[in-house]
């Protein structure tokens, strides 16, 4: 069984443990106890019973009122609202890129990174969910905040590999109504494909009122495209698309497409207020972290 | 369109480097599994055809930077543009074109279809097509502006000494040369070959240093026998083959003399024409005629010396034969000065009249009272060419000539000894009892006294009628002979034949040059006696008796003689040692055979020397017929004193005198080194450089005096008549040539300037094809940035 060391070295642990995430959203409070929801839940301080509909949880049933007035009731408490959080990890085929000096592919850097948040989010007592999905959702482990849900979270990350095209647009409107209460969705992704697609589903996501984080992550690579000799670019996603090509040529090229289609995203994702932080796979993602959440508290 | 460096194009084959790099990289490609494909498709879908493009575009100017640099190493040379113009500017232009095409997209259309009709031109020209330069467009390489190889044919034969004005056509010449070299660029090359006598260049290599050239021109003298005028284009031509220049000129400066050019063969001069044609670069040849025609002229054309070998106040008679070839006529006479030696006083002198056109023969006698080497110059008082109104002639005055008569048959009655008259033949005066010396001491001996001591000093051996000779005897003598001494042997009774044929006459052994088959003639039979062949001698020893005023050998009858044969009659007549007959007797069997053997020499006489088998001794030729004979087998010892120009002159000295150094004092005072070398049993001493006529002495400490030499040149150019201009432009059109024939050199070199700007030249297109290729260059390191940079 994978071990959260797996992912997570002594001192990153230390430096994220340090970090607090404060929610900038009045509703979905960032620590316990800070602040009382408005929503109502499944908790400790008992609110009120309302009548069982088919799909609520049976271990939630009043069996006392059950006995007394032979009514399915459901006890509902004040809910302690914790952050949940979504963490939506690009599996696509994609995020299996490693370049040559590169100690980790894209998708390895990002399942780290997601264990990450994960760790720090149920350490700070909010719920923290998985999903991972390609062209569609593969996995979807929802929020919970036990500290044993982190492990179930680490084993499937674990065994998240690469594969298919990335449809992001389609995936997040398929998952909108999937998350279905409001919280963080961070979004670990390198957010390839058509961005005002990928806008579109954003504002979606937004729309549902989701707080929503981009680590978008590079390869070095990707960034710089250092290539110079004769090299046939093998479609990661599509197996028959193939490109001969003096990568020499079109590094200029390719790197004012590059700028355009990170600018485009950026404005897109501003205009949402949705925050898209840049990280390469060789960047100590937990230092990243820690610089991102530094400058998040900033922002208040 | 050639090339001065032609192997250096193989460099060219360094394009296939870019492009075996291009193909290498396309094919040694390298995989990537890459993930941000959108950002990449949308590029390569925009670029790819303008990528192609590019990357042929590089590709092309890539090959062509070694190709051109390669052009250039090879030193590409053009003599018209045409070429030039559709094989190297217009392919290079279209590039260029191909380049702007892609550089600007908005005019790619008039630019491409501009490098494409230029590409359709060039094709089309190659296969003849059309072209628009029809017409050969000449490359100017004014002189002055473009630096050339220049081979001067400076003509230093005598005849150049000729005054027709102020200057002779000499001194007309070398301002003339001056003139051409200051008008040539600086770093024009220059070689300068001398044409009289023996064609020689003045450098070994061409030079740069004009004026170091002109300083040695000033000091050229015309002294030299006439010109080989082919010759010494040959060697202009293979002289421009080691210069490095592609403007090659080939400057004739000379006064044309007819004898020079009327016996040429046509098919000599056709071969000269076509090799000046057949080379890879052009070559422009220019006759430059100096002076003015001038007929006048009296020449001492040859001394004739008798005796061969002259003694201590023996008289020495020299024939004079003079040629007035001018119209002048010397009705009160000639004179004629002889000058012994160094003397200034001439020793004698006579006058003779002498017509217009006329040959005469004037005839002069003198004596030396010392032993050794002199020398005697004849000047006749003339005011025309100076050259050929003296002659020269080198005299060894002997001491006397030690003859060694061995005598196989000795008489102590008078006249009956077998040498008895020889003796008297070799020493006349003394047996005359006059006061007058005679040159020849002969010494008589008999067989028996055959010893080194006896053959000391000694220079001809007489063996006459000897029975026998020891081995031992046999070896001294062959050694005597091959050390320089002469032999003759004649006939008689006494002869051992089977001896003389299996020891004296053996084929290694042997020193007899013929076998002894039999006794021939009788005593009493008239009919079966003989004479000598009265014919023309060719030979040396004999050809006194071309002239009857000498005597008559068919006068003597010949009784008796031993019939020879070859001793070795394997041997071709050609090869060395072979006897030669130079007298026959009526009968056809030779009476006097020569061989050589090593330095030596040794004659055959068929018949006695004494009265009793020929009466030859009883004629008054007998007297001169063995002067002639011991003199020249003791001339034969000395090297010639009288050489052609040209000829390598050899003195040999004591073996002491090997290794030690040697003055030789050429006819211009310039005194160079010479070494003496042994060589048997003598130091010899041989200089080569003697293409000057005139006095060469060679001296040295350990030496008494001074030895004299003496080159004289063939008189062929004394005749001073020149080719009229038709003629020599009949020869230039022949040779390719053009002809500068002014009144002054300043006309001529004005005229020079302006034939040289006219001509078609080869033309060094390196700067432009560096240009090019610096262009390329730098096209290629921006072209490359540009390419890479974005395209939006």
């Amino acid at each position: 069984m994978p071990k959260l060391t797996q992912f997570l070295t002594p001192r990153d642990i230390s430096k994220l443990v340090s970090h607090q995430m404060l929610a900038r959203q009045v509703v979905e409070g960032f620590c316990s106890g800070l602040h009382r929801s408005p929503h109502k839940g499944f908790s400790v301080e008992f609110k009120q019973h309302r009548q069982y509909v088919p799909g609520d949880e049976i271990r939630h049933l009043d069996w006392k009122v059950y006995g007394k007035s032979d009514r399915f009731y459901i006890r509902e408490y004040d809910e302690e609202t914790n952050l949940r959080c979504q963490i939506l990890l690009d599996a696509s085929g994609s995020m299996g890129y490693q370049g040559d000096d590169a100690p980790l592919s894209k998708l390895e850097y990002g399942s780290r990174l997601a264990a990450c948040l994960a760790y720090l989010m149920i350490q700070q007592v909010d719920s923290a969910g998985l999903i991972t999905f390609d062209t569609k959702v593969r996995q979807q482990i929802p929020p919970r905040s036990r500290p044993a849900h982190l492990q179930q979270m680490i084993d499937a990350l674990a065994n998240t590999e690469a594969g298919g095209e990335t449809e992001l647009g389609r995936v997040f409107h398929e998952l909108v109504p999937k998350i279905k209460r409001r919280g963080m969705v961070i979004i670990i992704s390198d957010c390839f494909g058509d961005v005002s697609t990928l806008l579109n589903a954003l504002a979606h996501l937004r729309h549902a009122r989701h707080e929503i984080l981009i680590f978008q992550i590079w390869d070095k690579d990707e960034l710089e495209f250092p290539f110079r000799q004769w090299t046939r670019f093998d479609c990661l996603e599509q197996m028959n698309n193939r490109h001969m090509v003096d990568p020499a040529h079109l590094r200029a090229s390719y790197l004012e497409n590059l700028e355009k289609y990170r600018e485009e995203l950026k404005r897109g994702c501003y205009r949402h207020r949705i925050e898209v932080v840049p990280l390469t796979t060789e960047q100590p993602y937990a230092e990243a972290l820690s610089y991102y959440f530094a400058k998040r508290k900033h922002l208040g | 369109m050639t090339f001065i460096n032609g192997i250096l194009l193989a460099g060219a084959a360094a394009f296939l480097i870019p492009l075996l790099i291009h193909i290498f990289n396309k094919s040694k490609f390298r995989v990537i599994q890459w993930g941000a494909t959108h950002l990449l498709e949308s590029i390569i879908r925009v670029n790819r055809k303008r990528i192609q493009i590019e990357q042929i575009i590089l590709l092309i100017i890539r090959c062509a930077i070694p190709i051109l640099l390669a052009i250039c190493l090879a030193r590409m040379v053009i003599q018209e543009w045409n070429n030039f113009i559709n094989w190297v500017l217009f392919p290079l232009l279209a590039i260029v074109l191909l380049v702007m095409a892609v550089l600007f997209r908005n005019m790619r259309f008039v630019f491409g279809g501009a490098s494409a009709l230029l590409l359709a031109y060039i094709v089309a020209s190659s296969f003849g097509w059309f072209s628009f330069f029809r017409n050969q467009i000449a490359v100017s390489s004014p002189t002055g502006d473009v630096a050339s190889s220049t081979v001067v044919l400076l003509d230093n034969s005598y005849s150049m000494q000729a005054t027709g004005t102020a200057q002779t056509s000499f001194e007309e010449a070398v301002t003339a040369i001056d003139g051409v070299f200051e008008g040539q660029k600086r770093g024009s090359e220059v070689s300068v070959v001398l044409m009289g006598g023996s064609p020689a260049p003045i450098f070994d290599r061409p030079t740069l240093d004009l004026d170091g050239m002109m300083t040695q021109i000033d000091g050229v003298k015309p002294n030299y026998g006439a010109v080989r005028t082919l010759e010494a284009l040959n060697n202009a031509i293979s002289a421009l083959d080691d210069m490095s220049h592609a403007k090659r000129e080939i400057l004739l400066v000379s006064d044309f003399q007819k004898i020079n050019w009327d016996g040429l063969p046509q098919t000599s001069i056709k071969q000269t024409a076509e090799l000046i044609q057949n080379q890879r670069l052009p070559i422009n040849l220019t006759f430059l005629h100096v002076g003015r025609e001038e007929s006048e002229n009296v020449a001492i054309e040859t001394v004739e010396i008798t005796p061969k070998t002259v003694g201590v106040s023996q008289q020495i008679r020299l024939r004079v034969n003079l040629n007035n070839f001018g119209d002048k006529a010397y009705g009160t006479g000639l004179r004629i000065s002889l000058y012994k030696d160094d003397e200034e006083e001439p020793d004698s002198e006579t006058e003779i009249p002498l017509g217009p056109m006329e040959a005469t023969q004037a005839l002069l006698t003198c004596t030396f009272e010392e032993p050794g080497s002199h020398h005697i110059r004849l000047e006749i008082n003339s005011t025309d060419l100076l050259f050929d109104n003296q002659y020269r002639i080198a005299v060894d005055v002997l001491n006397s000539i030690k003859v060694v008569l061995i005598d196989g048959d000795p008489s102590d009655e008078w006249l009956k000894g077998e040498t008895d008259f020889m003796q008297i033949a070799l020493t006349p005066f003394s047996k005359a009892k006059t006061k007058l010396k005679d040159l020849i001491e002969p010494i008589v001996i008999t067989p028996a006294a055959i010893s080194p001591e006896t053959l000391k000093d000694a220079k001809v051996a007489v063996l006459a009628n000897v029975e026998k000779l020891d081995t031992k005897q046999i070896l001294l003598l062959r050694n005597f002979v091959k050390e320089g001494g002469g032999l003759l042997v004649t006939g008689g009774d006494k002869i051992d034949i089977k001896w003389h044929n299996q020891q004296f006459a053996h084929k290694t052994n042997g020193l007899a040059p013929m076998k002894i088959n039999d006794v021939a003639g009788s005593l009493i039979e008239r009919e079966e006696q003989s004479r000598i062949v009265s014919q023309h001698f060719d030979h040396e020893a004999l050809e006194l008796f071309n002239d009857r005023r000498n005597g008559n050998l068919a006068d003597g009858e010949v009784w008796m003689w031993n019939r020879l044969v070859p001793a070795n009659p394997d041997l071709e007549a050609d090869a060395p040692g072979a006897p030669s007959v130079l007298a026959i007797l009526e009968t056809g069997d030779p009476l006097l055979v020569e061989s050589k053997l090593e330095d030596g020499v040794i004659l055959q006489l068929a018949t006695s020397l004494d009265a009793s088998w020929s009466n030859l001794p009883a004629r008054s030729s007998f007297l001169p017929f063995v002067q002639q004979l011991i003199s020249y087998l003791a001339s034969h010892v000395q090297q010639p004193r009288n050489l052609p120009a040209g000829h390598p002159l050899v003195a040999h000295f004591e073996p002491a005198l090997a290794g030690a150094s040697f003055k030789v004092n050429d006819p211009e005072g310039i005194i160079s080194l010479a070494k003496g070398v042994a060589k048997g049993t003598v130091a010899e001493v041989e200089f080569t450089d003697t293409l000057k006529e005139g006095l060469y002495t060679i001296t040295n400490d350990e030496l008494e005096g001074p030895v004299h030499f003496v080159t004289s040149t063939p008189r062929a150019e004394s005749r001073l008549a020149r080719l009229s201009k038709e003629e020599l432009e009949d020869y230039a059109i022949q040779l390719g040539a053009h002809v500068i024939m002014e009144d002054n050199t300043d006309k001529a070199l004005e005229r020079y300037t302006t034939l040289e700007n006219q001509r078609k030249h080869g033309r060094e297109m390196w700067r432009i094809l560096m240009l090019c290729v610096l262009g390329f260059m730098v096209g290629e390191l921006m072209l490359q940035q540009f390419f890479g940079r974005a395209k939006s």
